[in-house]
């Protein structure tokens, strides 16, 4: 257990009223980063507060603005080793508005809505989700609970070969985008609402509508008595799928109606481990299962991802194998009659 | 109809590029052979990504080496009837 401080500067602006001294605007930057200094955070949240005309607290508003960033490896030269300048900074970009109602005389978050936007580098991949939040309190101000949910898109670049020159021509590099919706399960735990179950939903699709992938992730996290994220499990589930022609005429030509989905059954469980304040993916099992529509030929094959970071939470390398079958349906004319009887 | 299966085993290798673990090399075997026993195949096939400076895959290259047999008769004493190891 070590500790990960926040360096925190702020300003307040105050007005007196009924001859008090009341704060009528907050500005307050929270600086930190972890141990090893591979991910970073620096975030200003501001919050306005109002008061009536007795000098009572009404109401407040706020955003919150900055940026928080992982370290990441860039092998440049494609040496599978770290050398210097090779860890870069990847940053998300962190929007978000807070609402407020005055408790107990106090200025509560009872909604908060913050929007996360980040690229790679090269510029290759992008995220953008909305993350809200809603909080309740007791009578007495205390936080009782928070529900939550996750909306969004992320999305990489891809190599759409047009005109099949195996080059990579202006217009070629196309975005393939992934619809993310997801709800948070929230528990008080030391008076921090901790995220205990999110399911997220990630729908893709290529740019041809071709391919097509609709998976759920599920993660349990378990934390100490005192707060502290201590384990995660999770699976996934879903399907994906691939369109496939279906000559049904036998006339070698696409008609209407013949391609086809060809869909995967996606079951796969995770296995997490804690490093530094992070639930960390380091182990994938996933199984997929399909079957060609007429039930002549089957998939059934595991695949498996061991996934390795190093002492700052970075990951550095995986391994990984597959096994199953695969298989199809064949005449075996048994009684050699030539024709396709029961069984045989 | 009876179901002919091939059994499935394989390696993947990765790389990390831009924070992201990529699959630069997939080894995988493939062993199969008919209800009957008649007909084997048992293959490697084995496929290396590359990708681009960003971590885009931008192409690939692959092998299959194997075997496949079938049971043929061998009439090695000429009597025109399978006996048994011919």
């Amino acid at each position: 257990m070590i500790w990960q401080d926040t360096t925190i500067t702020g300003t307040n602006t105050y007005r007196v009223i009924q001859g008090q001294a009341q704060v009528i605007l907050s500005v307050t930057r929270n600086v930190s980063s972890t141990a090893g200094g591979t991910q970073r955070s620096d975030t200003t949240t501001t919050v306005n507060y109002t008061y009536d005309g007795n000098g009572v607290l009404s109401g407040a508003t706020g955003d919150v603005r900055g940026t928080s960033g992982s370290q990441v490896f860039n092998d440049a030269n494609r040496n599978n080793v770290v050398d210097a300048g090779e860890m870069i900074w990847q940053d998300t970009t962190i929007t978000g508005t807070n609402t407020y109602r005055v408790i107990q005389g106090q200025a509560q978050v009872i909604l908060s809505v913050t929007r996360n936007v980040s690229s790679t580098a090269g510029g290759t991949q992008r995220s953008d989700t909305t993350t809200t939040v809603n909080y309740t309190y007791d009578g007495n101000g205390v936080l009782s609970g928070a529900t939550g949910d996750v909306r969004g898109t992320s999305g990489s670049q891809v190599f759409n070969d047009a005109n099949r020159n195996n080059v990579v021509d202006a217009g070629e590099m196309i975005w393939q985008d992934t619809t993310i919706t997801g709800t948070n399960t929230y528990r008080v735990i030391q008076g921090q609402a901790q995220v205990i179950l999110s399911v997220t939903r990630n729908v893709s699709s290529t740019a041809g509508g071709t391919q097509r992938s609709d998976t759920t992730t599920t993660v349990n996290y378990t934390y100490d008595g005192n707060g502290v994220l201590s384990g995660a499990t999770g699976d996934v589930r879903g399907t994906s799928g691939s369109q496939v022609f279906n000559d049904a005429n036998r006339n070698n030509v696409v008609d209407a109606g013949e391609m086809i989905w060809q869909d995967t059954t996606i079951t796969g469980t995770n296995t997490y481990r804690v490093i530094q304040g992070q639930a960390q993916v380091i182990l994938s099992v996933t199984r997929n299962v399909s079957s060609t529509a007429g039930g002549t030929q089957r998939s059934d094959t595991t695949t498996t991802v061991n996934y390795t970071y190093d002492g700052n939470g970075v990951l550095s390398g995986a391994t990984g194998d597959v096994r199953g079958t695969s298989g199809s349906q064949v005449f075996n004319d048994a009684n050699r009659n030539n024709v396709v009887d029961a069984g045989r | 109809m009876i179901w002919q299966d091939t059994t499935i085993t394989g390696t993947n290798t990765y790389r990390v590029i831009q924070g992201q673990a990529q699959v630069i090399l997939s080894v995988t075997r493939n062993v199969s052979s008919t209800a009957g026993g008649t007909q084997r195949s048992d293959t490697t096939t084995t496929v290396n990504y590359t990708y681009d400076g960003n971590g885009v895959l931008s192409g690939a290259t692959g092998d299959v080496r194997g075997t496949s047999g079938s049971q043929v008769f061998n009439d090695a004493n000429r009597n025109n009837v399978v006996d048994a190891g011919r």
